[in-house]
């Protein structure tokens, strides 16, 4: 600790910490322009001036560090005259803008002027111009406004990795422009804007729209979009939602937003939410009462259930819903029907990666604090670009990475090509190969601990790849020993795991292989999660085979408030696509399906769509119509992300609030209809508001049942919940095909035969929800199909070409994008828009041990059209 | 038999206003009458509580101006310039001469405004429609005066803290100096009226007399306290702006009836008269803004339409108030038509007070209006309510 005198008070602080933390610390407040929390000092805009004794000039608060004795004065009349004089250079050129600067009210520099500033100018010389920049769809710059802090290109580059900003021309001539000129060809995260202290990048979704004082409510709630949950302000204005702000330097994502996050929230108000409840007569929806609709669905239901007992009702939950929302329906599903029919599209990926792990660490295994990401050593991710499905969560890797952590990536580096040192991207579907010589290299270079005898004993064997196999793989032998000698060395490892590991080849042995290396090098586990709350549903109970809180369905009574028990269904509940072949083969009769679009997020469509057309009763919960509501028989209302209460559990298992900006447009948030339902089909339980329904949830499930209610509210509730029971240990577990290697295909010479079809990870778009957003729609407006240049090159196709993209299970016409980072042998197709998607083009088989799914026939050629 | 021995007589409670045209607005009297005498007389007041004081704390100090309009609104004028002079206390802004004495002129200029309609209605209440019609005429050309000053009539929202909005002009100044000219010769036609009539002197005359010490004691100002004889007046005893740079006399009654107080409304009138007059004559040039306190006065508007600085300073003063206040309290009293105009501010640093108390003269009146009444007859209600001359946007805030 280092001791110092800051205008005569006492002030104590860490060795490493600077003037303006110490002062920060004891309450002395220094102005600044340029200073950050979280990115590097910079000293470039003299306010946070300071006088030293013994020092004979000013020195910059945000860059000197701290000393033993230092005697520091903030307010005396020489830096007063220096931070007026620093002001007035500021203004020199600065525009007149403040009557039509969205800024202006939460200027900084407008308020520093005022505090420190000179009341008047001196300089009468003319001001420097340059044009407004409106050529970009959702972010405007007006350069000069521009008091050249680098606040925005520190945060770009520091803090996001994207680079695509920076200062350009010199003198008076510098401006923040972006590489790509005009428009911004960037991951449009937005923090540019959050970190501006003047109007210089600025949001044009509310561009002259508002006063900073126009907000009326400004609630702290959790992000909607993906599994990293960021803590956001979202900003009211009687209903309307101003804009989402992510709180600075704190919370889950440190004051860092992604697009989806800071410019996607218009879908809420967007047209075509639906407002009333409907029910299918002749054919064609109409609108009725919720009386008539609950009314309809309590009756067919109670008829389906006599007919053909409780096992012909399902349920599908959502990820995009609240805890609350998940565990009512659960109840409803379990106690109150008595089906353990209940799945979501978890299924897909995150449920069946999170049991495996779980079945070989633990449980828990897969709940860790996100940020502990940055603060690591050596990052390896497989399955999937981090960046784009779980921004926020990619941003610390490459943070980590900027301090020295070693960022290992298997498959398509995606948003992580800059982050990386070697090359470990394979020909699609020879991924295992590498992993599988990752494995056996750690286990040499490791050793075994003998924590875990089921895992080691499957480790040892594995078989060591032969050369011709390693060759096919693409990848050069010495990355692969590169890799295997970082990965070693590490000391605070972490492993993220994104679904595409489980959807080629054998996802069991996949999962092996990633989950021996996370073993071998002791590493923390992070599963991606597409959507923001698959960790709370399963939680929750929205799984076949285990009841809220993860324990297994085991038939017999579950207490639930004092005196009340409910009754846990002995039937073994059908999964997802359980679900689908049910209703095809006449075994399932109806279906409640809770805020997810499964005709567009499941491969092969027409089965599932033949499945749910097959059903006595469909009921679809959404905020829009969907491709699903197509065949729903009752179609009700939901809420969306900004107009309930609840909570959400991220990927790293941490319970926040959710919070409601607005009331909800169609008057009923999910769990009160469910509740509603479920009360006419016996339940005698009320709840006056969703802490209620939180409350019986303690009750219910182990895992929370030590939780306080109030400890959610700063973010502090994190697995296990105050509950001492889950520190569960290893089981065995199976793994198909150790000792089988992808087998060496020969490669076509002349023109690739068959393009392995694959589904696009996007980091703007979220399924239905952001593709009615208009901002991120004119950012990403069209689907596309991006091909390799060399695989273009064989096939004679060049950029915007129109192609037909063609499977066994349908074709589709679509752009073709030339894009470098697309694997060879492989096109990637939007998996976003209604009219092309990936999942309409592909079918899939169950895999038998996971129970996840495999994507099959999509092998697809392109014809030039 | 005796005849009134068979008369059953109770006392009855009568309610007068909240809607009557003599309570001078939402006042409403709680009567206990006992045949024509009054028992008990209560106040309630309420009716026009707008909450102005709690509006204050979320505005900032230079948004709170036309809030001050619309407590007496019969004198606007005058409780702007309490307030501006509360602030500029409260941050220790010293305006320039020529505001100071451009304040003074238009405060005059409303005080004589407001005695008018008071004279009118109080005549009226008591049944001289004549008078009502005379005095109308004045005010007219004043509140004419206003418009020309201003743009607005009756909510002026013309003094600043630190000087005022705009200078004057010269036709204002013209037209403004040959009212003062004649006014003199229209108060005496309103004394021919009323002065020496038989009703006016029966209905007034030894009617709501309340002794010196006890108009102390319940906190009248103004007219109301200098009817009884008491010898205060603020301008004179703690004057602010230029009424110590110009002559006038405090007229004081001596019976503590209505028609003293009257008397005194009505010497103050030609006072006023002669102090707008003084004002117009010793104008002096200058700014009408103070330049030294940069931080809390608004900067020229020439100034802010091409500087950055002022510009800024512009802004962030009418949206945020004074980034830079000072910690503390004030407590700064006026003399407005009606009587003693307090405000105590409380600044905590920020730009918005942390607390705004509006002591109104309205307020207290209306607490002595029981002292008044009871024991008289109902017919002397309203020539109390009158002599003690209420507004309710005032007394209810």
């Amino acid at each position: 600790m280092v001791k110092l005198t800051i205008n005569g008070q006492e002030a104590e602080t860490g060795r490493d910490s600077t003037i303006l933390d110490a002062a920060n610390g004891i309450g002395i407040k220094i102005p600044t322009l340029c200073h950050i929390k979280g990115l590097e000092p910079y000293g470039g805009c003299r306010m946070c001036l300071i006088e030293i004794e013994g020092v004979a000039r000013l020195q910059t608060a945000c860059t000197t560090k701290v000393n033993n004795g230092m005697v520091v004065f903030t307010e005396t009349e020489e830096i007063n005259k220096a931070r007026k004089a620093m002001l007035e250079f500021l203004l020199i050129n600065h525009p007149l803008d403040c009557p039509v600067c969205d800024k202006a009210g939460e200027c900084l520099l407008q308020d520093q002027a005022a505090r420190f500033g000179a009341s008047e100018g001196r300089f009468a010389e003319g001001k420097r111009t340059h044009p407004e920049n409106i050529n970009d769809s959702i972010i405007v710059r007006n350069m000069e406004r521009c008091i050249l802090c680098t606040r925005c290109t520190r945060m770009c580059g520091e803090a996001q990795g994207a680079y695509a900003i920076s200062v350009t021309g010199r003198g008076q001539h510098s401006f923040v422009e972006p590489f790509s000129h005009d428009k911004y060809n960037c991951e449009y995260c937005g923090n540019c804007l959050t970190v501006c202290p003047v109007g210089a990048i600025m949001s044009r979704l509310h561009r002259h729209n508002y006063r900073p004082w126009y907000v009326e409510k400004e609630i702290e709630t959790v992000c909607g979009f993906c599994g990293v949950g960021c803590t956001t302000f979202i900003q009211m204005r009687a209903a309307t939602i101003i804009r989402t702000l992510p709180k600075l330097g704190t919370g889950v994502n440190k004051g860092l937003l992604c697009v989806r996050g800071r410019f996607g929230y218009d879908y809420v108000e967007s047209e075509g939410r639906l407002k009333t409840p409907m029910i299918r007569v002749n054919g064609v929806l109409e609108p009725v009462s919720w009386e008539k609709a609950l009314a309809y669905i309590t009756k067919t239901l109670k008829d389906i259930k006599t007919k053909h007992t409780p096992k012909a009702i399902g349920a599908i939950a959502s990820g995009m819903c609240s805890n609350e929302d998940n565990y009512m329906l659960q109840k409803l599903m379990r106690f109150v029907i008595g089906s353990n029919n209940i799945d979501s599209t978890a299924r897909l990926a995150y449920a069946p990666a999170k049991t495996y792990i779980e079945r070989i660490f633990g449980a828990g295994a897969t709940a860790n604090v996100i940020a502990d990401i940055e603060k690591s050593d050596g990052i390896f991710t497989a399955g999937g670009d981090p960046t784009a499905i779980n921004p926020v969560l990619g941003v610390q890797i490459r943070s980590a990475w900027r301090h020295g952590a070693k960022v290992v990536v298997s498959g398509q580096p995606g948003g992580l090509g800059n982050f990386i040192n070697y090359d470990l991207n394979s020909v699609p579907q020879h991924e295992e190969t590498v992993l599988n010589t990752l494995v056996i290299g750690l286990a040499e270079m490791k050793g075994y601990s003998g924590k875990n005898p089921f895992l080691e004993r499957k480790i040892k064997a594995l078989r060591l790849p032969c050369e011709p196999e390693l060759r096919a793989t693409g990848v050069l032998l010495e990355n692969m020993e590169e890799a295997i000698d970082d990965l070693s060395g590490l000391k605070r490892p972490v492993v993220v795991i994104g679904p595409s590991l489980l959807h080629a080849g054998i996802p069991s042995k996949n999962l092996f292989l990633v989950a021996a290396i996370a073993y071998l090098i002791d590493a923390k586990i992070y599963l991606l999660s597409k959507k923001p709350n698959y960790r709370g549903l399963i939680d929750m109970g929205c799984v076949p085979d285990t009841i809220p809180g993860g324990l297994p369905v085991r038939p017999g009574q579950l207490k639930l408030k004092k005196g009340v028990t409910m009754t846990v269904p002995a039937e073994k509940g059908m999964g997802l696509f359980e679900m689908i072949d049910g209703a095809l083969d006449g075994s399932l009769k109806a279906l409640y399906v809770l805020g997810e679009n499964p005709v567009f997020n499941l491969p092969d469509r027409d089965k599932t769509e033949k499945a749910l057309s097959a059903l006595d009763l469909l009921v679809v919960q959404d905020i829009f119509m969907t491709e699903t509501t197509r065949h729903a028989h009752v179609v009700l209302p939901a809420a969306a992300w900004s107009e309930k209460d609840g909570t959400m559990t991220n990927l790293g298992g941490r319970i926040q609030f959710l919070r409601k900006g607005s009331a909800v447009s169609a008057g009923k948030s999910e769990w009160r209809v469910i509740a509603d339902i479920a009360r006419t089909l016996g339940m005698n339980e009320t709840y006056a508001d969703s802490k209620e329904v939180w409350e019986e949830i303690t009750q219910v499930s182990v895992l929370h049942s030590a939780s306080e209610y109030d400890e959610i509210k700063d973010g502090g509730l994190m697995w296990p919940y105050g509950s001492v029971q889950f520190q569960g240990g290893a089981e065995d577990f199976i793994v198909e095909g150790l000792e089988i290697l992808p087998e060496i295909k020969e490669a076509c010479a002349a023109a690739p035969c068959k393009l392995l079809l694959l589904p696009e990870r996007s980091l703007f778009h979220s399924g239905s929800t952001t593709r009615k957003s208009k901002a991120i729609l004119s950012v990403s407006p069209e689907p596309y199909l991006s091909i390799n240049p060399v695989d273009a090159g064989k096939l004679g196709l060049s950029n915007d070409d129109t192609v037909r993209v063609k499977t066994a299970k349908g074709s589709s016409v679509v752009t073709l994008k030339i894009v470098r980072d697309c694997p060879e042998g492989a096109v990637i197709l939007s998996n976003t828009f209604e009219k092309v998607s990936f999942n309409a083009l592909t079918g899939y088989t169950v895999d038998p041990v996971l129970g996840c799914m495999v994507f099959t026939d999509n092998e697809a050629s392109l014809e030039k059209l | 038999m005796d005849e009134t021995k068979e008369l059953k007589t109770k006392e009855m409670v009568l309610n007068m206003g909240p809607q009557h045209p003599s309570t001078h607005g939402v006042l409403r009297l709680r009567l206990e009458v006992s045949g024509e005498t009054i028992v008990k007389c209560t106040p309630f007041v309420g009716y026009l509580h707008r909450g102005t004081e709690k509006l204050a704390e979320g505005m900032t100090y230079l948004q709170s101006i036309p809030l001050m309009d619309r407590l007496d609104y019969i004198s606007s004028m005058t409780n702007d310039v309490g307030y501006c002079i509360a602030v500029e206390r409260l941050f220790d802004i010293d305006p320039p001469l020529r505001a100071k004495y451009i304040r003074t002129m238009v405060s005059e200029m409303s005080r004589i405004s407001s005695h008018l309609l008071w004279l009118a209605t109080h005549a009226l209440d008591i049944g001289a429609m004549t008078v009502f019609l005379y005095a109308f005429r004045e005010r007219e050309r004043l509140l004419e005066l206003f418009e020309m000053l201003c743009g607005a009539r009756l909510t002026v929202t013309y003094p600043r803290i630190g000087g005022v909005r705009n200078d004057v002009s010269q036709e204002f100044i013209d037209t403004l100096y040959q009212f003062t000219e004649e006014f003199p010769s229209k108060i005496e036609e309103y004394e021919t009226l009323i002065n020496v009539n038989r009703i006016w002197l029966k209905r007034t005359v030894g009617v709501g007399i309340i002794s010196a010490e006890e108009a102390i004691n319940y906190g009248l100002s103004g007219a109301a306290l200098r009817g009884s004889g008491v010898d205060y007046d603020i301008r004179k005893h703690f004057p602010y702006d230029a009424y110590d740079l110009v002559r006038f006399e405090v007229p004081i009654g001596k019976n503590g009836d209505v028609y003293d107080r009257y008397l005194c409304r009505m010497e103050e009138l030609r006072q006023s008269n002669s102090i707008v007059k003084q004002c117009i004559e010793a104008l002096p040039t200058g700014p009408i803004m103070s330049s030294d306190s940069p931080k809390y006065t608004l900067p020229p508007k020439d100034k802010v339409l091409n500087n950055m600085e002022s510009l800024i300073h512009h802004f962030t003063l009418i949206t945020k108030g004074p980034m830079t206040a000072p910690q503390g309290e004030v407590y700064v009293a006026t003399e407005v038509p009606k009587g003693e105009l307090g405000f105590y501010i409380i600044s905590d640093g920020t730009g918005k007070p942390y607390r705004m108390r509006i002591r109104s003269p309205s307020f207290i009146h209306v607490a002595a209006l029981p002292r008044l009444c009871e024991g008289g007859f109902i017919a002397d209600v309203v020539a109390n309510i009158g002599s003690i001359d209420v507004v309710l946007g005032e007394c209810d805030r």
